[in-house]
């Protein structure tokens, strides 16, 4: 079972918190998850809750485009990546959820 | 009201989909108007036919202004998507815009872009229930 997760917004948005706790309770039932920030959701890589999901086998991945466009800097455990990363997200996951 | 195939998605039909593809449906719903939300979603839009699966767009609610050939973009500064539009039609994708949306904004179908079809919000929710990823932007 794999959950697709886009995040678009940043982390003052109640989704953030969403997010976290939805991936966090998805891991521990023993579900991947993907999660794909885009738009000002780039800016999650800021939250310091945020990378430990990568921590604990979350994958991440974001549009370069969109965090070039912010100055968001590369981070360990995150692939900046492409639209084509989401679009693999999208068809081979079982759920998908947008944020 | 004109009646159309509410199982047709993009050129592809959801009763005969090739196998390991999926519908996606990207609902653009917000004004175009002071943010660049909307061009990302038709950015990202454009992106998810990469795997080859079918990608439709549907604009409602305020959203329906950016299916309009009376947006002009240029005149703010603001991102031109003319070329995502072109895209969607090469590729075939359904562009389709809520009738009550379209007629509370005052857009007539002949101002719509090529490609986009005006619909009815009980089409649209046909299409939403039949659709295996839809992706509110």
């Amino acid at each position: 079972m794999k959950l697709g997760i886009l995040l678009t917004t940043d982390p003052t948005h109640e989704n953030t918190n969403t997010v976290l706790n939805l991936s966090q309770t998805a891991r521990e039932a023993g579900i991947d998850v993907a999660i794909f920030l885009m738009h000002n959701g780039v800016y999650n890589l800021t939250h310091s809750l945020f990378m430990e999901l990568a921590n604990a086998g979350v994958e991440i991945s974001l549009c370069a485009h969109n965090a070039g466009q912010r100055g968001v800097g590369k981070v360990d455990k995150v692939l900046f990546g492409s639209q084509y990363d989401l679009a693999q997200i999208v068809h081979e996951c079982d759920r998908f959820l947008s944020f | 009201m004109k009646q159309i195939d509410t199982k047709q998605v993009g050129t592809k039909q959801v009763g005969t989909k090739q196998v390991g593809t999926k519908q996606v449906i990207i609902v653009i719903r917000h004004s175009p108007f002071n943010t660049s939300r909307n061009a990302e979603g038709l950015r990202m839009s454009v992106g998810l036919t990469l795997k080859n699966d079918v990608v439709s767009v549907v604009f409602l609610g305020d959203g329906v202004y950016h299916a309009s050939t009376r947006l002009n973009p240029k005149l703010i500064g603001a991102h031109i998507c003319d070329q995502e539009f072109e895209m969607f039609n090469m590729l075939g994708c359904g562009l389709f815009a809520d009738e009550i949306a379209l007629e509370r904004a005052g857009i007539a179908e002949s101002e719509l872009r090529d490609g986009v079809k005006g619909i009815s919000a009980s089409e649209i929710a046909d299409m939403l229930a039949a659709a295996d990823v839809v992706i509110p932007f």
